[in-house]
């Protein structure tokens, strides 16, 4: 039989399934700015940035004390003020100080001139962590303090949908386990020209596939006679068959603007822009994907991180571009497809202040506080949070974060998915009060 | 995109002037092609050069002008048209490793090596079998020579680092490939030049050189040892300090305690003579200190550990 359990096992990735009770919801503060009422059947891409992303070089302070502090924190990797006058953004609302994007991010800067991204400065969480992998589980986890259990985002999986409806795909080979929760089922598609079965003339159709694996697993006509764990494994196997069939019929050879991009980011995106340009076109959905992970690594610039080339540069530039072709892409499919799209970025932390070399070599090492970006067309756009000052450093001489990031996670949550409450249980420490960037 | 990356490294200088020379790295001629090495051309053997082989300070392959340590450019191109290979055919590359670029708890972590492995995986890969020399943005691998201590002096000994690499693509595509680098003393140079002190000394020849102060260790005052070794904090960070360790300051013992070698929690930690729960023999996971580094910092706190002046017998004699 051409269907063997390891085949079965190696096509994709599924979480357990059982189901927890769902927690009260109750309404949650608003922060700043004005609420968007939160769209129906939302879109969210998360991008992490992995590695710790140098935040005071993506969002550079242009003038003022703040300026020098950063240009003597930085002799050698420090953006020079005469290349940011093309990417300048909205000062600072705190300290009031100009601050401008990296000038490898023309793409995202012309969305943010229309008003279609929300930087978030500052962002970061008690007793950082420097650890990629202790600092991955709590942004993960949303938990600063106890160990790694579920995602954040598989809690409100779980809470939200049934474990059939599978509407959360990691555009990698594993699963993220931002989407790991006891009853939230996800897929871990890392190309979809991969995610199908080969063709067997034993099993030429969904049904037959079915009937196979059910044989494989020792499902019996009679239920009384099989066990619940092969009837579980049989379901999770159907409604993985059933997806894959689905997934199978997702045209990817289109002409996309993230095409002449040709990094592996640009390819990811391109596969989550396919999945939502099929289901866009179809009345029924059949993916049903509205949730997705995708992961640009590299940041971890302990050297040569560089100011205008080099490693940040070229990955902030990578990352611009990226998500500027991506909703180009779903604007060019619809229009309320576009409107019903977010894009996210984080990573584990961002970078120590002073850099550690000299000349070509200087990296920095890892740091605390950072910023992220929000990017949509329903984005209340501009600068929230606050740039941590350089003359007001934490005890080990990294940033002081003024943003918790689970307020992040609890304007999206209430802001964008529609679950207003107090987020006990999605979050631990709520609640959090929201930022209005939605 | 790829080719205004090139432009915007040619106009920052970061290509090399000269051609080309692609170093194909070892393996079956029928896949070798799929990743070579470029950059500073390699040299040795000049039959077959697989080896960057290089003098220190010598322009015309060292790019840095710091004393004791040789600076190359590398980068790697994919699927390169390459005549002595004839037989090797373009294929599609999904992944690319470099030995020892990760974690950053490997001893043998190399952060060089990490900035190549990152260009090709998150830069430049995937690549598919119609694309031809596709290349990695240039990372910068430095191999600093190695220093040989002796009683009253020190010698320049060659540096060497070795750049272990894999690509891979479906259907079992593989082409792993490996250059040598090699850092040789220039005639005449010594480690003492230009040392100003026997910590400055230390410095340089104990804690730079046995990688104590690189990224991510004793570079910075961090949890848990909160110790910086960096050139401006280390004397006043460790002379007459208290230790974190909790057992080795419930022992009185300070991390240098001045003209007390024996109640010095430094040398208790670069020799690895330690009591329970004093932790680990450092540098963690590297080989022991040479007798001569430990004879060199011994005598450094015996005679009071001062921040200046020449004081041991074993270091670099004062100018």
């Amino acid at each position: 039989m051409a269907l063997t359990r390891r085949r079965f096992l190696t096509r994709s990735a599924l979480a357990g399934a059982a189901i927890t009770a769902p927690h009260p919801l109750l309404r949650a503060m608003l922060g700043p700015g004005t609420a968007h009422a939160a769209p129906s059947n939302p879109i969210l891409v998360l991008v992490q940035l992995e590695g710790g992303n140098d935040g005071l070089n993506t969002v550079i302070p242009v003038a003022g004390a703040q300026r020098g502090l950063y240009e003597t924190a930085r002799p050698s990797i420090g953006v020079p003020a005469v290349n940011l006058s093309a990417t300048l953004i909205d000062n600072d609302p705190v300290t009031h100080d100009a601050l401008a994007l990296h000038p490898a991010m023309t793409a995202l800067k012309t969305l943010y001139d229309a008003g279609k991204v929300a930087v978030i400065n500052g962002v970061g969480y008690p007793n950082q962590n420097l650890s990629h992998f202790r600092s991955e589980e709590i942004w993960f986890g949303a938990d600063p303090v106890a160990p790694f259990g579920d995602g954040w985002f598989g809690r409100y999986l779980e809470t939200t949908f049934s474990p059939s409806d599978l509407v959360a795909v990691d555009v990698d080979s594993t699963l993220n386990p931002i989407f790991v929760a006891p009853g939230a089922n996800t897929l871990a598609i890392v190309r979809l020209s991969d995610f199908r079965l080969p063709d067997d003339p034993l099993a030429p159709d969904l049904a037959a596939k079915k009937l196979a694996l059910d044989t494989l697993y020792g499902v019996e006509a009679n239920p009384l006679e099989t066990s619940g764990l092969q009837r579980t494994i049989a379901a999770s196997g159907d409604l993985l068959l059933s997806k894959i069939a689905d997934y199978a019929l997702v045209p990817t050879g289109w002409s996309s603007n993230l095409d002449p991009l040709g990094t592996s980011l640009a390819r990811r995106l391109k596969q989550v822009a396919s999945i939502l340009r099929y289901d866009a076109g179809l009345p029924t959905a059949p993916t049903g994907a509205r949730f997705f992970h995708v992961r640009l690594g590299g940041f971890d610039t302990h050297t040569q991180q560089g100011a205008l080339t080099q490693r940040q540069p070229l990955l902030l530039g990578r990352l611009s571009d990226a998500i500027a072709a991506f909703l180009a892409d779903l604007a060019g499919i619809s229009t309320a497809l576009a409107d019903r799209t977010l894009v996210v970025t984080f990573s584990e932390f961002g970078r120590r202040p002073a850099e550690n070399d000299s000349g070509a070599n200087a990296g920095t090492d890892h740091g605390a506080s950072s910023v992220l970006f929000a990017v949509g067309n329903a984005v209340n756009g501009g600068v929230y949070g606050r740039v941590p000052a350089l003359d007001d450093l934490d005890s080990s001489k990294n940033l002081k974060f003024h943003t918790d990031f689970r307020r992040v996670y609890a304007t999206i949550i209430d802001q964008w998915l529609g679950a207003p409450g107090d987020h006990v249980g999605l979050l631990p420490g709520a609640p959090f009060s929201t930022l209005g960037f939605l | 995109m790829r080719y205004g990356l090139l432009v915007a490294m040619v106009v920052f200088g970061l290509v090399p002037a000269s051609a080309p020379a692609f170093t194909a790295g070892g393996g079956p001629a029928s896949t070798d092609c799929l990743a070579e090495f470029d950059g500073t051309a390699a040299n040795h053997p000049p039959a077959a050069p697989r080896e960057i082989r290089c003098t220190d300070n010598d322009s015309g392959c060292d790019d840095d002008p710091t004393p004791g340590v040789c600076q190359f450019q590398v980068r790697v191109c994919f699927n390169v048209p390459d005549p002595q290979r004839p037989t090797c055919a373009p294929a599609d590359l999904e992944t690319f490793s470099v030995d020892n670029e990760q974690p950053d708890t490997n001893p043998l972590h190399d952060f060089d090596f990490q900035t190549l492995e990152d260009g090709a995986t998150f830069l430049t890969l995937p690549v598919d079998h119609s694309e031809s020399a596709v290349c990695t943005p240039l990372a910068l691998m430095n191999v600093p020579l190695t220093i040989k201590l002796f009683p009253g002096g020190s010698i320049y000994k060659r540096g060497k680092k070795t750049i272990r690499t894999a690509v891979r693509g479906p259907n079992g595509i593989f082409d792993g490939d490996r250059l040598k680098l090699t850092c040789q003393p220039a005639e005449g140079s010594t480690p003492c030049d230009g040392v100003t002190s026997t910590f400055d000394q230390i410095q340089r020849h104990v804690f730079q050189a046995a990688s104590c102060t690189r990224s991510t260790c004793h570079n910075i005052s961090q949890s848990p040892h909160l110790l910086s070794l960096a050139p401006l904090e280390a004397h006043g960070e460790l002379v007459g300090v208290l230790p974190t360790n909790f057992a080795a300051a419930a022992a009185g013992k300070r991390r240098v305690d001045p003209g007390n070698a024996g109640n010095s929690f430094l040398l208790d930690k670069i020799t690895g003579v330690l009591e329970a729960g004093e932790g680990e023999r450092m540098p963690r996971g590297l080989k022991r200190l040479k007798p001569t580094a430990v004879d060199l910092v011994t005598q450094w706190i015996a005679a009071g550990a001062p921040a200046t002046g020449f004081v041991a017998a074993v270091g670099c004699p004062a100018p």
